[in-house]
């Protein structure tokens, strides 16, 4: 199997939504020196991210917008917070199974405990240091890029 | 004979005895009469209320403390019905509680409840109920004791707010130190993260990119001082401030207008001041603080049709006669879906619009020190939105 596919065969899709530019910028600049992204999708807020799954207004046509196989979510956003979004995505059949990993800035135990309970699949917090948070969106890529194994998309 | 004169000694000591039996039953009698009216006096000025009451709970008889409590005389009392002066809510605990004493299940109970006094206000009250029974153990009456309890209700009332209070507080204040460390720990990730960019860029000699880094950087560092000074200036508000004083809305209005001229004159915004003039009441500089944020909140939101207004006014509230301030605008609007957001320290509702989204936070917080509320109305996105408040002895003078 090749690296970086899904199981159809597709190459991946990873929903990525962060509203701070500096913080996008530190991500795919990492992402890219790391060649580990087919297809990254950036969004800027929780509404977008809802829009864009469930398919309304500019994000309709699935062939542009196709299921991610992959969220990778800031926790803290604008319009809806990536808990809401993860709820609402975890209600509804089509997009529950999604692997979503939230990346938050700060640790806050009540958060973590309502991402769980949604069923994040990991939570991530973004290391004040440089090499640290380096290493963890490599280790991020090498982890759900390369090893891990998704189911068929739709 | 001498049976006669013995007949006679008889007759005599019966005689004496009978009087004898006479002054100590008139004693006796007086006795009982004695106690009888200090056991009325004590039964009447005793400070707990009795009640009797028949087996269909018909009221039979009461004490004057009973009538004192109820507020209704002893006349109005006698055709009246425990039903009749029990607090709807608890009639249904009342009636449970009452049949089965009467088929005997207990011989008494107590509980905490309320009557309706004469002037249709409730009034707390702790009973102890027991039932009287004749020989054939049938209930045939009921005697209660009524216990003045509203004061203490009162008090444990005003304990449970003060509590539901203390508790709200603590939440905001768990938010509030959250939001303070996630948002200034995030300017501080990429300022480090750039600072590494940058090194590389230089050992790259990539001029271009080490621009773009170093802005980075400076942005950064400006929103980091940017949020602490606004921090500061939150944490400020309620303390150490001059004295409140009366004002009147519209010269606060218009002091506000002309710290955001700026912004209402490039948007070509026309403010209007309508309603009845008002007289506020507090810390001057904060209401113009308040309606600065409103008005630049306002104008912030515009949609860039051609009549784009803002209507600042108040009204008084019939019901509860409090007097309501408002600040109306026809831009964008608020959709639903992010209403619960609005208040909340650094929500932004926009990537693109300026500031760090402490404005609103700001003024629910000027509210708050005036003792007040505030809360808004927006049909949706392009409907406009109207933000209502309350200040403390804000007064309508016209």
């Amino acid at each position: 199997m090749t690296e970086g596919m899904n199981n159809g065969g597709d190459p991946l899709v990873i929903l990525f939504i962060e509203d701070d530019p500096a913080h996008a910028e530190i991500t795919m600049r990492n992402f890219k020196k790391n060649r580990i992204f087919n297809k990254v999708i950036h969004l800027w807020d929780g509404q977008q991210a809802l829009d864009y799954l469930f398919r309304q207004g500019e994000y309709e046509d699935p062939e542009k917008s196709p299921v991610p196989d992959l969220i990778l979510m800031d926790l803290r956003l604008p319009k809806v917070d990536g808990l809401e979004v993860l709820a609402k995505i975890r209600a509804v059949e089509s997009l529950k199974n999604i692997p979503t990993v939230i990346l938050s800035t700060s640790y806050n135990e009540a958060d973590v405990a309502k991402a769980y309970e949604y069923n994040v699949n990991s939570y991530l917090v973004k290391p004040l240091d440089y090499d640290k948070f380096s290493n963890l969106l490599e280790a991020f890529g090498f982890y759900w890029v390369n090893w891990n194994r998704y189911p068929h998309s739709n | 004979m001498q049976s006669n004169s013995r007949k006679a000694d008889q007759v005599l000591a019966l005689n004496r005895e009978i009087e004898l039996l006479r002054t100590e039953n008139e004693s006796l009698k007086n006795l009982l009469r004695n106690n009888e009216q200090r056991l009325q006096g004590i039964f009447n000025d005793v400070a707990i209320g009795v009640l009797e009451v028949d087996s269909n709970e018909r009221i039979i008889s009461m004490n004057d403390r009973c009538c004192q409590i109820l507020g209704f005389t002893r006349e109005e009392l006698l055709t009246k019905t425990i039903k009749d002066i029990t607090w709807p809510e608890d009639r249904a605990l009342s009636n449970d509680l009452n049949s089965r004493l009467h088929f005997g299940e207990f011989e008494t109970f107590n509980y905490e409840k309320r009557y309706i006094r004469k002037d249709g206000s409730p009034l707390w009250v702790h009973v102890t109920v027991s039932a009287v029974r004749n020989s054939k153990h049938e209930h045939i009456a009921s005697v209660g004791t009524i216990e003045d309890i509203s004061s203490r209700r009162l008090y444990m009332d005003a304990l449970k707010e003060s509590e539901k209070n203390l508790k709200t507080r603590n939440e905001e204040l768990t938010r509030f130190i959250y939001t303070v460390s996630h948002d200034l720990k995030s300017p501080l990730v990429t300022i480090k993260s750039f600072i590494n960019f940058l090194m590389e860029d230089i050992q790259k000699d990539d001029k271009q990119s080490q621009e773009r880094d170093i802005q980075y950087i400076h942005a950064a560092a400006d929103r980091m001082g940017k949020l602490l000074d606004e921090l500061l200036e939150l944490s400020r508000i309620g303390r150490k401030e001059k004295p409140k004083s009366k004002a009147e809305m519209g010269s606060i209005i218009n002091e506000a207008i002309e710290m955001v001229a700026g912004m209402i004159k490039e948007k070509n915004i026309r403010v209007n001041i309508t309603g009845p003039k008002v007289m506020l009441y507090g810390y001057t500089e904060r209401l113009i603080q308040l309606y600065q944020n409103l008005l630049d909140n306002a104008a912030k939101f515009m949609d860039g049709k051609p009549e784009q207004v803002i209507e600042a006014g108040a009204f008084k509230n019939e019901q509860n006669n409090e007097v309501v301030l408002f600040v109306r605008d026809n831009g964008k609007g608020i959709d639903p879906r992010h209403h619960h957001k609005i208040f909340g320290l650094f929500e932004k509702m926009d990537n693109n619009t300026e500031g760090t989204g402490i404005g609103l936070a700001l003024v629910k917080r000027i509210v708050e020190v005036h003792g007040g509320s505030i809360w808004f109305r927006s049909e949706g996105t392009g409907k406009g939105t109207t933000f209502y408040f309350t200040l403390d002895g804000s007064e309508i003078i016209n």
